[in-house]
């Protein structure tokens, strides 16, 4: 390399600079290439085949068992080849795809209760004529879950398990505080009593702060305002139903309730608690002896709980007036989104996956570990048990009902905010369900871009044509 | 030589451009083009699916009507008036005290300095765990602190043990106190600034009789205000930007009871998950007005008040 | 008492404060590493237990099997160096047209790049967000890495203060002599600035490890994550197991103080020389 010289002359050292120059110049604008190229969008394979990517929500041994679907599936024909990503199952992650764009082809990343808010804005289409020219139908599932694949008289979503929540209880904690394990509370009153028996303090002294508690009432508003018969949204006239009487009735009782324990000891005590799916489980340490469970806490147990663990389960308890047996249904949904390439490969791949054959490959198994959505793969002889029985009655019950609005998201955060305002004394619940009601109104009304739909066949099961 | 100069200029024209081209096409791409159509998105309905929808004020008239904005105001302030006079103060102080010729002192200067790499995801995480209002090691340090106490039988002086993170009283403090955890780059840049104050006064005034601290207070603090001055900006603009640690603490939501919800998280909030963007950049430009009469407010204040060496 | 004695108090108290403090200031780092290494069953104890027994590195193995933290510092690694690169060329660039090269509108150009320090990047983050979306970008690592190249304002000033300490006589004769503006910013004042571009170097690489906002709303497929973005996910699917949760942070954390041991003296020198202070 020559380097300047004064000795020389200074034309050829800048030619020979020049030269030098135009390499640099030349390795850092590869370098930019490079590094453009290699941050870009990963590279797809063509073997031929059309390629559909799928996202899915599922981790640890359910993607085990998907992906061997998945593969099966790709043998199984060779005219498309399904190419699946995790993505973590966070709410907010997949809306931010959505509004970036960034969508697949065909996702189960989707919950039940944001359906609704996917297809108001067109971000997924109507499964109906696709379905219409399956051999698959909607008849196959059970009204509540056919409900909750429907929306404005479309179906957006197939699924292969229906998701419930109910209260588990343990058995031992009961005994211990003088109550029959083999009875659990028949009624609210009941409920309430119980809770506040099994409720243990430190060095039996409240000041000291929860050992035990029997049953933690907050964060679990959307159930037990279902249980008490509250209805969330009206579709015809567009308008959200929280700020009724009914409502404060409901949420005098759950201030009531928290008030026993006191609303911020018990938030310190809940958030100090161990991992749901961990040895640490507050349910099998003791620390909580009654709680809100989805079918799926069957697992856990199985899985964590020490030797001679007991333990039994009631749906909630409803108040006088309210809906007996009621419980949230909700699912990872399987949609497509409007903005997929390949919508009847797509279609192709949800019919096969969520079909009879598969669910009870994928959600049943030699010991099922979640309710199937299908009629047909319920009344398979895994779920022959009391457990089983127990949420299969729960899951068909005339009071079951997914969560139907636009802008889920946004009104959760503002029932939480109710939740919060009312429990920690800040409004009183009707202030708070005004404020809420005024709030969400604003926010929804740029949901939607075409005027409120005719009263007639909202609600009923419409047929596709 | 001054030929040189004027030649330059008049052939140096593209070669600047060029230069600086890098810059110009940014700022071209990244704020011209995004401001202009920030202000357009804040006046319509936008998704992010459909397209935009024109709505003229409604946006600005719906975030003055929504007391959510008004408690965003209010955390945000909270750790701009509070948490960054505290945050000035203690680093201040930490640089004074580091600020000395002593044996090992190089080894106290990065013990200090390290926390302030610890990556704002993995500060939170650990500092929820500290935090933890049963298990946690600050209130069990308190709990058998308390307990000595009471064993001298000073029990009526005992230390609160809060549920922090989960008690809306205390989220913030904690909060800011996991600040003064990672002040240690504020602090560098004291240490910077004490190391340039001219050894010559210190010892002009020992001589006449001042002790250490006349010394500081007469001589110390008017010769670094300027970078006091530096530091405070930097964090009023942190403070708006406050975010990461929220996010992760609360899991987004602001809670407990809205008192972790920042101006930066409930703008991120309206703008993704909650498909706003049209609000959330209405809301944007309410911060740029904020910060713009603050920014003007202080530098016409602080122009009195900061002292620059050599003019 | 006399200034003497009081001198020798504050001498022996800031001795002993500083001890003091340093601990302070250790004592998450050692709580954390304890609890990286504890049993789950020693987390939930209400008495401290410093030393964990048995010792579980298995949390470690643990932690990097139930999330690949390898990959995720591989793709950090990448998204840090890559935008590090960036930084360093475009800002030296800038600056070194702003500070050195004498021309008409540099002056102008200079204060509206001042001014946009003040712009809130909030007012700028929705529309860029289109831009990337309206370019396919959302969901690679362009969006994290390409404006990189645009230069930023806060680092091209750092570089300008620098740059302006290089004697102008050394730049003038060199332009005399014939060599080209790229010339003396490639061979003379790059060579000379490096320990402000270190600095620069660091902050860029600190700044993109931990970068939490662009990975949330850029990336979506899992295998792509960053550090940050893993980490926090991690916390959301396992909260509360504080054994796996410390190793995984430890694991972002270490190779940060890592670098910085390694560059400390190049960097304290950077620090002070680029007049970062004021």
């Amino acid at each position: 390399m020559n380097s300047p010289n004064s000795t020389k002359p200074p034309r050829s050292t800048n030619l020979g600079l020049l030269h030098l120059n135009l390499l640099i110049a030349a390795i850092l604008i590869s370098t930019i290439v490079l590094i453009y190229w290699a941050s870009g969008p990963k590279s797809r394979t063509v073997d031929g085949r059309t390629e559909i990517s799928y996202w899915t929500g599922w981790g640890g041994r359910e993607l085990e068992s998907l992906r061997k679907l998945i593969d099966e599936y790709n043998r199984s024909q060779d005219h498309t080849f399904v190419r699946w990503t995790y993505v973590a199952n966070d709410y907010n992650k997949m809306r931010i795809a959505f509004a970036g764009g960034d969508t697949p082809d065909v996702c189960s990343t989707v919950w039940a209760d944001d359906v609704a808010d996917y297809a108001e804005r067109n971000a997924i289409v109507p499964l109906d004529p696709y379905l219409a020219a399956s051999t698959r139908s909607l008849d196959e599932y059970s009204t509540p879950v056919q409900e909750l694949y429907r929306y404005n008289n479309h179906t957006y979503a197939l699924s292969t398990g229906v998701g419930s929540f109910f209260i588990m209880y343990n058995k031992q904690a009961f005994r211990e505080a003088g109550l029959d394990p083999e009875r659990p509370p028949a009624t609210l009153a009941e409920f309430d009593l119980y809770a506040e028996k099994l409720t243990k303090y430190r060095n039996d002294n409240p000041r000291d702060g929860i050992q035990v508690l029997g049953f933690a009432y907050i964060g679990q508003i959307m159930s037990w305002a279902s249980v008490w018969g509250v209805d969330f949204w009206d579709p015809n006239t567009r308008t959200v139903l929280v700020d009724t009487p009914r409502m404060v009735e409901f949420l005098e009782w759950l201030k009531t309730n928290v008030d026993k324990y006191g609303y911020r000891s018990q938030r310190g005590f809940l958030s100090s608690l161990g991992n749901t799916v961990s040895p640490n489980n507050p349910f099998l340490t003791g620390q909580l002896t009654m709680i809100v469970v989805g079918e799926w806490y069957k697992k856990i147990i199985e899985m964590y709980a020490p030797p001679g663990f007991e333990w039994g389960y009631f749906a909630f308890p409803a108040p006088p007036g309210g809906r007996a047996n009621a419980t949230i249904l909700n699912a990872s949904m399987f949609t497509i989104p409007t903005a997929s390439r390949h919508k009847q490969e797509a279609w192709d791949f949800i019919a096969w996956i969520t079909a009879p054959a598969q669910t009870i490959r994928f959600r049943v198994g030699p010991l099922p570990g979640d309710m199937a959505a299908a009629s047909a793969v319920q009344s398979d002889p895994g779920y022959d048990t009391p457990y089983w029985r127990f949420v299969k009655d729960l899951v068909n019950s005339p009071n079951a009902r997914g969560i139907k609005l636009p802008l889920f998201n946004k009104f959760m955060y503002l029932m939480n905010q109710v939740e919060e305002r009312v429990l920690s004394g800040e409004a009183t619940p009707q202030q708070a369900l005004t404020h809420m009601r005024t709030t969400f109104q604003s926010s929804v009304a740029e949901v939607f871009r075409d005027p409120p739909p005719t009263t007639t066949t909202s609600g009923s099961q419409g047929v596709t044509p | 030589m001054l030929r040189l100069k004027r030649q330059s200029i008049d052939n140096e024209y593209l070669t600047g451009l060029l230069f600086v081209g890098p810059w110009i096409l940014g700022f071209l791409l990244w704020v011209v083009y995004p401001v202009g159509s920030s202000i357009y998105l804040s006046l319509c309905a936008y998704d992010g699916m459909r397209p935009p929808q024109f709505i003229g004020l409604q946006n600005y008239r719906a975030i003055f009507a929504d007391p959510e904005f008004y408690v965003s105001l209010k955390n945000t302030f909270y750790i701009i008036l509070i948490g960054v006079p505290v945050s000035l103060f203690f680093s201040l102080s930490l640089a004074m005290m580091l600020n000395q010729r002593r044996r090992g002192i190089s080894i106290y200067r990065t013990l200090i300095y390290l926390p302030c790499l610890t990556p704002v995801v993995a500060m939170s995480v650990l500092w929820m765990w500290l935090f933890n209002p049963d298990y946690g090691l600050i209130n069990v340090g308190i709990r058998s602190f308390n307990g000595w106490l009471t064993s001298l039988g000073l029990g009526f002086l005992s230390l609160p043990a809060p549920g922090w993170f989960s008690d809306p009283t205390w989220a913030k403090p904690a909060l800011i106190i996991m600040g003064l955890w990672g002040v240690g780059g504020t602090m560098l840049i004291f240490l910077a600034g004490l190391q340039d104050v001219p050894r010559s006064l210190h010892e002009a005034a020992e001589i006449d009789g001042a002790g250490w601290w006349r010394r500081q207070v007469h001589i110390t603090l008017p010769m670094l205000s300027p970078v006091i001055f530096y530091n405070g900006i930097m964090g009023f603009i942190g403070g708006f930007q406050y975010f990461t640690q929220a996010y992760v603490i609360s899991g987004g939501g602001g809670g407990p009871e809205q008192s972790t919800l920042f101006y930066a998280l409930s703008l991120f909030n309206n703008a993704f998950p909650h498909w706003r963007m049209g609000y959330a950049s209405a809301q944007a430009w309410i911060l740029f007005f904020i910060t713009l009469v603050l920014t003007l407010i202080v530098f016409r204040v602080s122009a009195r008040r900061v002292y620059y060496q050599g003019g | 008492m006399n200034r003497r004695s009081a001198d020798a108090i504050v001498s022996v108290t800031g001795h002993a404060s500083l001890l003091a403090l340093s601990i302070v200031f250790a004592l998450p780092f050692a709580w954390l590493v304890s609890t990286s290494l504890k049993p789950p069953a020693q987390i939930f104890s209400s008495s401290p237990n410093w030393l964990p027994s048995p010792v579980c590195w298995q949390n470690y193995v643990e932690a990097v099997n139930t999330i690949p933290f390898i990959r995720y510092a591989w793709n950090t690694i990448f998204v840090a160096l890559t935008s590090t690169f960036a930084t360093l060329f475009s800002c030296s660039l800038v600056a070194y047209g702003f500070a050195v090269v004498r021309w008409r509108w540099s002056r102008p150009l200079f204060l509206v790049m001042l001014a946009t320090v003040m712009l809130p990047g909030q007012v700028t983050m929705i529309p860029v967000f289109i831009i990337f979306k309206n370019l396919g970008w959302v969901g690679s690592y362009r969006p994290l890495i390409i404006p990189a190249f645009f230069s930023t304002a806060f680092f091209v000033f750092l570089l300008m203060q620098f740059f302006r300490t290089i004697p102008r006589d050394l730049i003038d004769v060199a332009r005399i002599d014939g060599c080209s503006h790229f010339d003396i910013y490639w061979r003379l004042v790059l060579p000379l600035s490096r320990p402000a571009l270190m600095v620069v170097a660091f902050f860029t690489f600190t700044a993109a490890w931990n970068d939490f906002l662009g990975p949330l709303i850029y990336l979506n497929d899992d295998r792509m994550y960053t550090l940050s973005i893993g980490l926090q996910q991690f916390v959301s699917q396992h909260a509360a197991e504080w054994h796996l949760l410390m190793a995984a942070s430890t694991i972002m954390i270490v190779p940060v103080i890592l670098l910085f041991l390694f560059m400390q003296k190049t960097f304290v020198e950077g620090i002070h020389l680029s007049g970062l202070k004021a």
